[in-house]
């Protein structure tokens, strides 16, 4: 029975019609989905931290590096977590107060990096220090391979090249200055071709995955300028159909022109399987200066009295106006000696004037006949109306006039028609002219 | 553990799972067609354990190992199968008649055996399979199905008893 079960199992076996060359297509890809969607779910291999020396590492001079345009890195290398010497020098002032310990080893601050940026659990995070640190370099340096247990070993490592930028030693702050796929021959999970500003503020990322990996869902960009995604400057997400990507990033501008790319591929429970960290170039933010009363070269008892009418007058506080002011002095549109606090706490809407017309610088002070020496806003009372510039006509502007008001007072001849406010030298405020003279 | 780069290469490398496919599919769908009797059950059962299998399987230089898990999870997916929707009677009763279409010198042979394995339970089933198909010793049948060696033995006793009785020698 054993011999004749045994060929007949063999010959009903094939019954079985087998197409290896038609299936093995779907069933690969299917099995490489399944390493993504559940890469963070299973299987312990030990396997990771590898450091790979120095020389290995092709971020900076590899003509194979793919072409990324931005601003001079040399100015400040950090990506992460700081971007800039400032934050940087805040961050070595806490760890030099006994914060932040793991900042001051290389694995720490790559670990770190996995938990906050890919998403790693700590204790998936496995490393081992084979390579050399970099003590007797000018920075020191370190490049480390990370890469998560419950992945296994089909997902290929990370690198991050780390860098001691201020202090060095035993206490000084390390930083990540890259991230990037592993160097040959390491497998590449996720290849940046290009990343360029191809107009301000539209920067443009291409590349290719892993064909270990077609089954993978998606990449997530993510730009930012700090320790955090958030506050995001941009963000994509694309969806794989196939091992080639490229994405157009809508970038909001930075004070320094640049941020920090991460490119990350996550699987199924937001563990990103590879990352790839890069400085890209954005717009500049010119920080616009916050308005504020202007008493630049203003003799100090003048220039008190200018802070506490525009704080005053700012917060709509018409009485709290009465104490820089003598009602038999003062004169509000031409009417000496007046209390003018009845009109204007009929209108309050002078107020904003006032704070409008403080918000301009003053001229210089000059002397009054019979009253003193005053210091008078704006400085447009000075100004050539034949020969007015483009920042006296923004300043009129902003005091609600337009072009055909300017002209008027251009055709009129006689200068300046607009509100204007006088404090004496003894920081007493004498006048407030809503209308020219 | 550092993986050697010619490891990670044979691992990771398009060639190495596209060759480690080609050289177990083939007996794997046979293996997976004996166990469930239906070429479509076989496909998506040897399909998903190849997924399951190289979706997790890294120790890739060691292909014997590598047929090992994969057999091993053939078998209980569809042992799993079978239990899990305890259809498997009035699985037969749909599907049988509908059978493949074996040659004609033995079709009578053929449809015996087929219709006298999916008769026996699934353990039963299994345990013949990967005795008298696969060739393994009663060991190795019982390290494949995670079951004692006593387990082994009486079930494939069972289960021949049972064949016996359905394919009866010809004289």
């Amino acid at each position: 029975m054993d011999t004749r079960l045994r060929n007949l199992l063999h010959d009903l076996a094939t019954e079985m019609p087998v197409d290896v060359e038609g299936s093995a297509p779907r069933t690969l890809r299917k099995a490489r989905g399944r390493r993504i969607l559940t890469a963070g779910a299973g299987v312990v291999v030990a396997v990771a931290f590898v450091v790979v020396s120095v020389s290995l590492f092709r971020f900076a001079d590899d003509p194979t590096t793919p072409a990324v345009s931005g601003p001079n890195l040399a100015t400040f290398a950090g990506l992460w977590p700081e971007t800039d010497a400032q934050a940087l020098a805040e961050t070595q002032a806490a760890v030099d107060e006994g914060h932040m310990p793991l900042r001051t080893t290389a694995d720490g601050t790559a670990s770190l990096f996995a938990t906050n940026l890919l998403g790693w659990e700590a204790a998936d995070v496995s490393w081992q220090a084979t390579g050399t640190t970099g003590s007797d370099l000018p920075r020191a340096a370190v490049v480390l391979a990370i890469s998560n247990r419950s992945f296994g070993a089909f997902v290929p490592r990370i690198t991050i090249e780390l860098r001691q930028l201020g202090v060095t030693g035993p206490n000084g702050v390390w930083s990540v200055v890259g991230v990037s796929d592993p160097p040959l021959p390491y497998p590449a999970l996720i290849e940046l071709e290009e990343v360029t500003q191809v107009v301000p503020g539209i920067v443009h990322v291409t590349g290719r995955v892993s064909d270990l990996y077609d089954g993978a869902p998606a990449l997530e960009a993510h730009v930012f300028d700090g320790a955090t995604l958030e506050p995001s400057l941009g963000s994509a997400r694309y969806e794989l159909a196939d091992r080639t990507f490229g994405l157009d990033l809508d970038v909001s501008a930075t004070p320094d022109g640049r941020a920090t790319l991460l490119l990350t591929m996550p699987d199924a429970v937001g563990q990103s399987l590879g990352g790839v960290l890069v400085s890209v170039e954005t717009p500049v933010r010119v920080e616009e200066p916050q308005p504020t009363v202007r008493v630049e070269g203003v003799p100090p008892e003048v220039a008190a009295t200018a802070r506490g009418i525009y704080d005053a007058a700012g917060a709509g506080d018409v009485e709290g106006l009465r104490e820089f002011l003598d009602p038999n002095t003062f004169a509000y549109n031409f009417d000496d000696g007046s209390d003018p606090i009845p009109a204007w706490r009929q209108d309050p809407s002078v107020l904003d004037l006032m704070v409008a017309v403080l918000e301009l610088p003053a001229a210089a002070p000059r002397a009054i006949e019979g009253y003193g020496t005053f210091t008078i806003w704006p400085y447009l009372i000075d100004s050539d109306f034949d020969a007015l510039t483009e920042r006296e006509r923004a300043d009129l502007a902003s005091l609600g006039y337009t072009e055909g008001d300017i002209q008027l007072m251009i055709d009129g001849g006689h200068g300046y028609q607009g509100p204007r406010l006088a404090i004496d030298e003894t920081g007493l405020w004498r006048n407030f002219m809503t209308v020219g003279e | 553990m550092v993986l050697s780069v010619e490891r990670r290469k044979r691992a990771t490398a398009e060639g190495g799972l596209d060759a480690l496919y080609r050289a177990h599919a083939a007996d794997a769908l046979r293996l997976g067609y004996l166990l469930t009797g239906d070429r479509s059950l076989a496909e998506d059962l040897v399909q998903d354990a190849f997924v399951r299998v190289l979706g997790r399987f890294h120790d890739l230089r060691n292909r014997d190992a590598f047929w090992w898990y994969l057999r091993r999870t053939i078998v209980n997916l569809s042992t799993s199968h079978f239990r899990r929707r305890g259809v498997e009677r009035a699985w037969l009763a749909r599907q049988l008649p509908d059978q493949a279409a074996p040659a004609p010198h033995d079709l009578g042979e053929r449809d015996r055996l087929r219709e006298a394995l999916m008769k026996l339970r699934p353990e039963q089933r299994a345990a013949v399979v990967l005795r008298f198909y696969e060739d393994l010793s009663e060991a190795d049948t019982a390290e494949a199905l995670g079951i004692p060696l006593g387990t082994v033995k009486s079930t494939v006793s069972r289960g021949l008893e049972r064949l016996r009785n359905e394919l009866p020698e010809e004289e």
